[in-house]
């Protein structure tokens, strides 16, 4: 069997509102009075004709600066976020290494919050029974599982929501930045795993910052920029290519008005002739 | 804005041809393929019945969480309520309205469960809003836990009574044995309601603070604290066409007058929450693609 990640001509435009949402107040007021409706809507184009296609056995890593497209181009690929325009295809069970905490119910003891995530993630409490034991001697917590975890240290947190979360078998595997957290013993056993996982894995798409890591587990690196895709390729030329001309650039801009540079650059890019 | 200084160009986009090792490694457990979108739409809820199962009791939890009673609490309460209320009655009236009361009541609770599900559950998406952002899960499913918490807080009450009545002497006539029929129309019902008013809710951020003046005024055009026949006859037909009048009814004949509703009445009501679920089905999936992004 096959997995694969098919995007086609994909755009997504976040229609942001500066008021969230408008109150009934201005709704009815505007009504009446007959004034047009203050449109303070403005489109963020977050995704730009992308066109991209993933493989069985390809570990892909995403890079660009923060605001690039990267986590969105994920959710998009998980099914968070509907394509303004283009298709998605997905042939495989995606799973997203679940976002640290995400889910968690810190009024719970930690075993309690084994099962909820497990449950959100759609397995079993059965099933979760036969994870229990292995997930808790991975965490290294066992005297604190029947602890309401908002007593947890933050590094204790992070390491039962690492433990938990890597704790699936995934046909794809989309990871956004996440790290263990913890003491260096657990930073250790956790990139272990993740490598294992990333193995097991019949696609892995990674976002991180961390150019080693990127270079180490991917054997494809896709640069964003202004939510489009500008290079695809082999880890180490695209990592050049990143620097060079996306943070290089960004540096200099960056310079002039240290402020949001990043969206400054890219309204730019997506101006460019 | 764009200031002339910040533009930056990139050089033309490079496209690499890749080498892909021969990996597609053979995963311990192979998981039956799952078209894409499938989780999101509306069989895939059914893979959530263990999330519904451990957000309900979780929410559940939280509310009598450390108190020494825990969950007897969800009994205790509707029952210390009731009897005072029995209690002030019966000394202002000094009269024995031990009827009366099961009459209020058997009204009061399924009404208080259609109004609290509706005023709680049309925030459920914006109380959401950290799961919606970073999972795929079916949207019906916050409805679902909103309505699933406030039907056992109800079925808590219910028992209550049932219990105060025996306590209080009152023999309950069998009928109260299709008493879950009844709360299973009512918790249909509630859930269209929900789904519809927290998709509003979504767009309008004001929509809660509406249900939570419109319900308790529609509570007294409601026969709860008076019967139906003490309406002069012509106006009567206005109480009739009041949806929540059906499905109040229904508890009214099982418990207070202890009569299987007549067939007209179960059809009445379960059409009513058939109508619900299918406009809160609608709304839901007309809008469920775009929830994500006004929330």
């Amino acid at each position: 069997m096959k997995a694969q990640i098919r995007l086609e001509n994909v755009n997504l435009n976040f229609r942001t509102y500066r008021n969230p949402s408008p109150a009934l107040k201005e709704r009815v007021l505007g009504l009446l009075s007959g004034r047009a409706p203050v449109d303070d809507s403005f489109d963020l184009h977050a995704l730009k004709d992308v066109s991209l296609t993933i493989e069985s056995g390809d570990r892909v890593g995403i890079i660009g600066l923060n605001g690039a497209g990267k986590s969105t181009l994920l959710k998009t690929i998980v099914g968070i976020y509907t394509p303004s325009s283009g298709a998605v295809r997905v042939d495989g069970q995606v799973t997203p290494l679940i976002e640290m905490g995400t889910g968690f119910d810190l009024e719970m003891s930690g075993r309690e919050n084994i099962y909820l995530i497990g449950a959100l993630l759609t397995r079993s409490p059965k099933e979760m029974r036969a994870r229990e034991h292995q997930i808790i001697e991975f965490s290294g917590l066992s005297e604190f599982m029947d602890m309401p975890i908002k007593y947890y240290s933050s590094g204790m947190l992070g390491r039962l929501a690492f433990s938990i979360g890597t704790m699936v078998d995934p046909e794809i595997l989309l990871v956004d930045e996440v790290f263990a957290a913890g003491d260096a013993l657990f930073v250790d056993r956790a990139r272990e795993r993740m490598l294992a996982l990333f193995d097991s894995s019949h696609i892995v798409v990674m976002v991180s910052h961390e150019m080693a890591q990127i270079e180490s587990c991917c054997n494809r690196v896709i640069v964003m920029h202004a939510g489009a895709i500008v290079a695809d390729g082999p880890p180490g030329e695209m990592i050049e290519y990143y620097h060079r001309n996306i943070v290089g650039r960004s540096v200099v801009a960056a310079h002039h008005e240290d402020f949001s540079a990043d969206i400054r650059i890219c309204e730019a890019y997506a101006e460019r002739p | 804005m764009l200031l002339p200084c910040q533009t930056v160009y990139l050089d033309k986009p490079m496209i690499a041809t890749i080498e892909r090792p021969e990996t597609a490694v053979t995963v311990g457990k192979v998981l039956p393929r799952r078209p894409a979108g499938t989780l999101s739409g509306w069989t895939g809820i059914w893979s959530y019945r263990w999330a519904l199962g451990c957000f309900v009791v979780n929410n559940l939890r939280r509310r009598y969480r450390r108190s020494v009673l825990g969950f007897i609490w969800g009994l205790i309460a509707p029952l210390a309520t009731m009897s005072i209320m029995a209690l002030v009655f019966s000394v202002i009236f000094h009269a024995d309205l031990k009827q009366y009361i099961v009459y209020i009541f058997s009204g009061l609770l399924p009404w208080s469960y259609i109004s609290e599900s509706a005023v709680e559950g049309s925030q459920c998406f914006i109380n959401a809003e950290s799961y919606l952002k970073k999972l795929l899960i079916p949207k019906a499913f916050f409805p679902l836990v909103s309505v699933g918490t406030d039907c056992v807080n109800f079925i808590f009450s219910l028992t209550s009574l049932l219990l105060l009545g025996l306590v209080a002497g009152i023999h309950w006539n069998a009928t109260v044995l299709l008493l879950p029929v009844a709360i299973a129309i009512t918790a249909v019902f509630n859930l269209g309601m929900v789904m519809t008013y927290s998709v509003l809710t979504v767009y309008f951020r004001d929509v809660p603070h509406i249900l939570r003046v419109i319900y308790p005024a529609l509570f007294y055009l409601l026969p709860v604290l008076y019967p139906v026949e003490s309406i002069p006859e012509q106006f009567r037909t206005f109480f009739v066409l009041n949806p929540f009048y059906h499905l109040v009814g229904l508890f009214r004949s099982l418990i207070a007058a202890g009569q299987v509703p007549s067939a007209t009445q179960w059809v009445c009501a379960s059409s009513i929450a058939a109508v619900s679920l299918v406009v809160g089905i609608v709304v839901l999936r007309a809008k469920e693609r775009h929830l994500i992004f006004r929330l």
